[in-house]
């Protein structure tokens, strides 16, 4: 009742780094209010991988992912329109975010085929053909009743050139205007439109420019998580976050790797998802400030410390490498301590990004990073060379 | 370690407490009560955060040497006791032999050398090197080496070389104990066996009284660890109630594995004082949640029913009837012998042979088909909506804040939460279980006499 026009998305930029593009703010959702840059783990099917929301707020994680095209196949968007959203169905009482569904169409179904109307692919679990049209996504994301949901783009793969991604990039424009249209909680629910043109940067121009005209709260910047150089990579970026407007936040999509989080934050994006971190701890591997260790490794065996000495996770302050090793991969218990550590890595990483551009050392964050992950080898140029077109110099100490 | 009795009671079972662990001064449990059932270490599928979602309580954890065998080589290698190994030095460790979840691979005997599976393949254990793993684990409590390799169709011969190999190593493993500087303030537990003849259960029980040891494992008593929960009482009864005639009263005594929550409460009436998670933790690996009400007056008469809250009266008065008809688990209880030219019964061989070439196909099955009367399968597609908890009433973390159509959700899309959640509820209502047993026990010690 206070709040009668209470907007599903309120971003208040906090702190800007006075060097670099990186900026740090609050997103007030419907559920939440998260701080950003923020990293968000990805919870496919209503349920982060073995861990409980308890365990989630714990580690202080603001936000998750889930999936609409996973949720939408099961339970359906009818059972949890019933349950009353994703929310309730799996009792997370923080901020969500899902996905649409278009990049699993593509990348897990080979079959699938897009047309004007949408994505036609074969059903995984029924022999008929589906269609996933942008207001069929939207309906479903409504029904899931996430604080973000994103727009159904045109998804494609990142080697593909020629007129296919100009296809591409003007379709995701046509069917982010059904997706406005089809949107039906507006009031709590923010809809972002997703940035293509692959690495183009004529198309993403174009792209970037032709969403930045609609009502929007936030930005999403997509097919930049595949195969696509580094070196082509930043400056599709860059390209992007430079002309967009500073008072919205901007997300990577599929990116999280460490070092490409501490760039990207230098190039002024707020938000990143990514599967790895929960995905490599299903492979026994662990994250520590200078890349991963692979438990599974015999020289593990009878190495009785903590994954990382200096970590204040709940895996960490009980359990060993050698334990870990012991019990990988008979016990699930092992990938429950894996995920844990490796969320609480990829959390705490965000919270020292925000916390060094609010003391106005970002600059000097991202220069100790690098000297970490680079201790034993010269710095990749596309580092450098990213960092410099952001005012960071590292040849400079 | 000490066992200490407070009631003698022959007609309700017994109380007592379990204290003054070296390792742990401050630890006290009452008995009756539960070991918890570890895998690798770890009771099954939780992290030691979640555990304390569960208890505060410090744990006494079930470690059977087996599933923790490969990790031997570290733990002597490291110099580390067991307990600080696997993260847990907090709680009681208790080291047994065999998992008792698991199926014992039969046929494997040789002369004084127990056989176990390990991670890493058949090991053969002797007396000597028990003790040295011992030694090495430093458990707070831990069982000789003993040949536990009999069910109800082992044929004397088999029963008696059991005993006999076990009765040996327990004299070696008893010298060692004391002699011992670390093992000596340790606890350690005798193993009984004699299979399902009388007469071998006395000579053991007999025998091993004559040593001064805390308690005693009535073990020996099936093969077939997923399978323990159809055993009819009956069939077991005279067995514990024998072997445990001759044994001191004042000592503990511990009966292993997934026995049915009615066989649990009399055996408890025949004065047994420790069991295991077992069964809690086989229903949640088959998506079977418990929902059997102990909530009952006269919980150790004779004709006490403990319902199926999901069950109306009729579905509970058949599930009655399934149990008493329990004899076929006879024929059935052998399913895993895997060569039958060691098997010495060979009467059953065939059976055996048919069991063993639709194991594989009963494995993938067996999830879904896993019935109990005390639990209620979540994969069954009637919870798909249900919004509502396991069990309306129930504490536990899964219950407050879960549906069944949620944990029914994480079932079907195979997803890891699924398990932890109905391990939290069923350890939850199992331990709840015991509590409201040792309630009754103090409530009606004067009327009993
Ligand atoms: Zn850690
Ligand atoms: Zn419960």
């Amino acid at each position: 009742m206070t709040q009668l026009t209470k907007s599903s998305l309120k971003f208040t930029l906090i702190s800007e780094c006075n060097v670099s593009n990186a900026r740090t703010g609050v997103m007030n959702l419907t559920h939440y209010n998260v701080e950003t840059p923020v990293f968000m783990p990805v919870g496919t099917q209503g349920t982060l991988k073995g861990i409980l929301p308890d365990q989630l707020e714990q580690i202080d994680c603001q936000i998750i992912l889930a999936n609409a095209y996973h949720l939408g196949v099961r339970p359906g968007p009818d059972l949890l329109k019933k349950a009353g959203g994703l929310h309730k169905f799996m009792n997370w009482n923080r901020a969500l975010l899902t996905d649409s569904g278009g990049f699993q169409m593509v990348s897990l179904l080979k079959l699938a085929k897009i047309t004007e109307k949408g994505v036609k692919f074969k059903s995984p679990y029924g022999a008929d053909d589906c269609m996933l049209t942008p207001e069929e996504s939207i309906r479903i994301q409504n029904a899931i009743g996430a604080d973000i949901i994103m727009q159904l783009d045109d998804v494609i793969a990142t080697n593909i050139t020629g007129s296919r991604v100009e296809e591409s990039t003007f379709r995701t424009s046509r069917w982010l205007d059904r997706c406005l249209v089809a949107h039906e909680r507006p009031h709590d629910q923010a809809i972002f439109p997703i940035v293509q043109g692959a690495i183009d940067e004529r198309l993403r121009l174009i792209s970037t420019q032709l969403h930045m005209e609609k009502d929007v709260k936030g930005y999403a910047l997509g097919g930049l998580s595949g195969g696509e150089s580094k070196n082509i990579f930043w400056k599709m970026v860059l390209l992007s976050s430079k002309i967009l407007p500073k008072e919205k936040p901007r997300y990577v999509m599929g990116v999280g790797f460490a070092l490409d989080i501490v760039i990207c934050c230098a190039l002024g994006i707020d938000m990143f998802d990514c599967v790895f971190p929960t995905r490599t701890a299903r492979f026994g591997c662990a994250l520590i400030p200078s890349g991963q260790i692979n438990l599974k490794l015999n020289k593990y065996k009878f190495d009785f410390q903590p994954i990382d000495n200096e970590c204040k996770c709940s895996t960490c302050k009980r359990y060993t490498r050698a334990y870990l090793h012991s019990i990988i991969p008979m016990q699930a218990v092992a990938c429950h301590l894996l995920t844990i550590h490796n969320l609480y890595f990829q959390i705490s990483l965000m919270r020292s990004i925000r916390e060094s551009i609010k003391r106005n050392m970002f600059p000097q964050f991202v220069k100790e990073f690098i000297s970490k992950v680079y201790s034993h080898r010269p710095v990749s140029k596309w580092v450098t060379e990213a960092l410099k077109a952001v005012n960071i110099n590292l040849e400079v100490v | 370690m000490r066992f200490r009795l407070q009631t003698i009671n022959n007609i309700c079972g017994r109380l007592g407490i379990i204290n003054e662990i070296e390792r742990l001064p401050t630890f006290q449990m009452e008995t009756p009560n539960l070991l918890f059932y570890t895998n690798g270490g770890c009771i099954p599928h939780l992290t030691h955060d979640v555990i304390l979602m569960l208890t505060s309580d410090v744990l006494p954890l079930q470690i059977p040497l087996d599933n923790i065998y490969h990790a031997t080589e570290a733990i002597i290698k490291l110099d580390v006791s067991v307990n600080t190994f696997i993260g847990l030095p907090e709680y009681l460790s208790f080291c047994t032999l065999q998992d008792p979840t698991t199926t014992v691979k039969q046929g494997y005997h040789k002369e004084n050398v127990a056989t176990i599976w390990s991670k890493h393949g058949k090991q053969f254990i002797t007396k000597a090197r028990h003790m040295e793993l011992m030694e090495s684990l430093k458990p707070d409590m831990y069982i000789s080496l003993c040949d536990g390799d009999t069910n109800i169709n082992s044929s004397k011969k088999r029963i008696l070389n059991s005993a006999r190999t076990t009765n040996e190593a327990f004299r070696y493993c008893y010298d060692q104990h004391v002699s011992s500087p670390t093992l000596c303030k340790k606890a350690l537990i005798a193993p009984i066996e004699g299979g399902y003849d009388l007469t071998t259960r006395e000579l053991c029980a007999k025998y091993l009284s004559n040593f001064p040891v805390v308690g005693y494992l009535i073990d020996g008593l099936y093969s077939d660890g997923a399978s323990v929960h159809k055993i009819p009482f009956h069939s077991v009864e005279k067995i514990i109630d024998h072997t445990l005639k001759y044994i001191p009263v004042e000592r503990l005594r511990i009966i292993q594995g997934a026995w049915e929550p009615q066989s649990i409460l009399k055996m408890i009436k025949l004065g047994v004082d420790l069991f295991d998670t077992s069964f809690p933790c086989l229903n949640a690996e088959n998506g079977c949640a418990l929902v059997f009400n102990f909530n009952v007056e006269n919980l150790f008469s004779e004709n006490v029913q403990l319902v199926n809250l999901y069950h109306s009266k009729n579905e509970n008065n058949i599930w009655k009837k399934e149990l008493n008809n329990k004899n076929e688990y006879k024929s059935n209880s052998c399913v895993s012998n895997r060569d039958n030219k060691l098997n010495e019964n060979n009467k059953i061989s065939d059976g055996v042979q048919f069991k063993n070439n639709v194991n594989d196909e009963q494995n993938n099955t067996s999830k879904k088909n896993f019935v109990s009367p005390y639990s209620i399968s979540l994969y069954d597609t009637k919870y798909f909506d249900d919004f509502t908890p396991i069990i309306e009433n129930c504490l536990c973390l899964t219950c407050r804040k879960h549906t069944k159509a949620y944990v029914h959700h994480l079932l079907i899309t195979k997803e890891l939460l699924g398990m932890v959640l109905l391990m939290i509820h069923n350890l939850h209502h199992y331990m709840e279980f015991f509590r409201y047993i040792r309630e009754h026990l103090r409530r009606n010690i004067g009327k009993c006499d």
